[in-house]
């Protein structure tokens, strides 16, 4: 009990820092908080896939698929973006369940393969259509949600980045959560109770690429230009690195791993060429001492420090 | 129009046996160790440079620099696999991790000791070779024909060695292997080793005769992962034939489709394969 009025607090406190933060801070900062926002929705949305067995290489292109429909389809019939941001949500959503079903019959490593190819097959079709997508050179001029100020970005992709985060919580917390988890961890146990697994692992996906769209739509509206580079395996490849480095258990583990791994590059200053050492060496810390994220951080901290060497049964005893 | 052809196919053939000798590398580590090691195409684009540095730096000419590329390679393999991936043997999740960490390491300090200007080195052999009416560099078949005679080493090695025999026995139940008395680090150790050479090696090939970038070791690692799949996982033979396969789409692609075309198609045959036969090929059943 104590224990969760400690964390409704923090969440509280936290909510109040980050509405009350903008006041603060330059734009600098904002432009980074704003950046953090959108990798941390694609970044918990991924998780949603996760849960239900499926390590997506290729999650990236769902936010291209975002970006891209609602970035052509603002630029070229002069839409509102505020419609076709949800619609790019809508085209990346179809084309997740479009491709789920021959995808749902592989499992594990075959999975993945396959996700890292659908990511570079979408990110390579940009060069299709040159005169629609600009090809590999990107989208110049998508037209702004508010232009070039970036406080009402801020509160908005806030606001949304919390909405979403509730949303996928209850998802994880209810009933089709308990189904993606429980197809994760052994889909004959879950298809002999009658769960329709690749159903489920479709729903995932489905509800993954979803809130990807939205995060690229918002990306290409916010940034104003967008490249097939972007969204390419690399990015994909992160986006997995945020979440196992953060804690793939927990539905903080991505929040914490993107604002950390995103963050860090920055906050090295002067030193901005060797900003991706360090990130490695965060990387190689985590993997080694924490194998259960940076979440584990606290937890393991207090265990070293009562009784020294008891490090690594704690790891194992952590949930 | 001849002429033509047979100089496609000497470039067909030269720019998968570099993809075969990758990807070799890439699934031995896979199949003995079941990570994929995303820091290959990485190891490939630092033996370009390490083979330039030998060569031109030290000015020691290119035969020379070749083998001692490879030792570089190799040895840098030893190092990565006690110390990176040994932990995490069988554990896809950390192993893409600590991989990833790898990649970060390798591309940050070849740009900040090569920058970002590309690189070329002389040729292995200089002039040409002429066959009938067509003359194409006598580099590329001497390429060609050490890529071949690794290639067909490594089969023999693996077919024929007890050696090789661990490593298909571990590939296969590597319990089982270890209680015949396999030693399984020391065999993970090797094949460690021999990926990260003939990647290391293969970059030296090809600084020869293309140019060395920082940015190949993406290229390389898509194509490597594209001959993976459309082969499957434990065939030797048949990454030979995706490879092929892999190196004439990439090179005659464009002669037929407009460029921007080959690149999206060839992924989306693979996806294709990968749905219709989730084995590759030849894969066997893991």
């Amino acid at each position: 009990m104590k224990n969760k009025r400690f964390k409704a607090f923090s969440v509280i406190g936290l909510v109040v820092l980050l509405l009350l933060g903008p006041l603060f801070l330059e734009s600098y900062y904002l432009h980074l908080a704003i950046m953090v926002f959108i990798y941390v929705i694609v970044a918990s949305s991924l998780r949603t896939v996760y849960i239900s067995g499926q390590l997506s290489l290729g999650h990236a292109a769902f936010m291209a698929i975002g970006a891209y429909t609602s970035a052509v389809l603002a630029k070229t019939l002069h839409w509102s973006p505020w419609y076709t941001v949800p619609l790019g949500a809508l085209a990346s959503t179809a084309v997740a369940i479009g491709i789920g079903f021959p995808f749902s019959r592989l499992r594990a490593i075959y999975f993945s393969m396959a996700s890292l190819f659908f990511g570079i097959m979408v990110t390579s079709s940009a060069g299709l259509a040159p005169g629609l997508t600009g090809g590999f050179n990107g989208l110049h001029a998508i037209p702004r949600l508010f232009g070039f100020v970036r406080m009402p970005y801020y509160y908005l992709f806030l606001v949304s980045t919390l909405l979403i985060l509730l949303i996928l919580y209850r998802v994880e917390h209810s009933r089709i959560g308990m189904t993606f988890k429980s197809v994760a961890q052994s889909h004959l146990a879950a298809s002999s109770r009658g769960i329709n697994e690749g159903g489920m692992r479709i729903l995932a996906s489905a509800i993954g690429a979803f809130f990807a769209g939205i995060a690229g739509g918002c990306y290409a509206h916010y940034v104003g230009f967008i490249a097939p580079a972007q969204f390419g395996v690399m990015t994909s490849i992160l986006l997995i690195v945020y979440l196992i480095t953060g804690g793939k258990g927990s539905f903080t583990g991505p929040i914490v791993g993107t604002v950390i791994l995103y963050l860090t590059p920055y906050i090295m200053g002067g030193f901005q060429g060797y900003a991706p050492f360090f990130q490695a060496g965060v990387l190689i810390a985590v993997i080694f001492l924490l194998p259960e994220g940076m979440i584990s951080l606290p937890g393991q901290l207090m265990s070293w420090l009562r009784k020294p060497g008891e490090g690594r049964r704690a790891a194992i005893d952590a949930p | 129009m001849g002429s033509q052809v047979v100089g496609q196919a000497v470039n067909v053939l030269m720019v998968s046996s570099i993809y075969i000798m990758v990807a070799l590398g890439f699934a031995l580590v896979f199949s003995v160790m079941r990570i994929m090691n995303f820091a290959h195409g990485a190891i490939y684009m630092i033996g370009g440079f390490v083979c330039y540095y030998f060569a031109v730096s030290m000015d020691l000419g290119p035969w020379l620099a070749l083998p001692l590329t490879m030792c570089v390679t190799g040895l840098f393999g030893v190092f990565i696999e006690k110390f990176c991936f040994r932990p995490f043997r069988r554990d896809f999740e950390k192993a893409t991790v600590m991989a990833i960490a790898l990649v970060t390491i390798l591309k940050t300090g070849a740009d900040l000791t090569v920058g970002p200007l590309a690189k070329g080195m002389p040729p292995l052999v200089a002039g040409s070779v002429s066959l009938g009416s067509v003359a194409f560099g006598a580099d590329r078949l001497v390429v060609l024909f050490i890529v071949c005679l690794l290639l067909t080493a490594l089969v023999l090695l693996v077919r024929m060695t007890q050696v090789g025999q661990a490593m298909l026995a571990i590939a296969h139940d590597p319990e089982a292997a270890s209680l015949m008395g396999i030693n399984i680090n020391r065999i993970s150790s090797l094949v460690c080793a021999i990926g990260c050479g003939l990647a290391g090696l293969a970059g030296g090939l090809v600084g020869s005769v293309l140019v060395l970038h920082v940015s190949v070791a993406d290229t390389i690692l898509v194509r490597t992962i594209g001959v993976i799949i459309l082969t499957g996982i434990g065939s030797i033979g048949g990454i030979w034939a995706g490879g092929l396969a892999m190196g004439a789409l990439d090179t005659l692609g464009p002669y037929f489709l407009p460029f921007v075309v080959s690149d999206p198609f060839g992924f989306a045959l693979v996806v294709l394969i990968l749905i219709v036969r989730p084995r590759g090929f030849f894969g066997h059943e893991m």
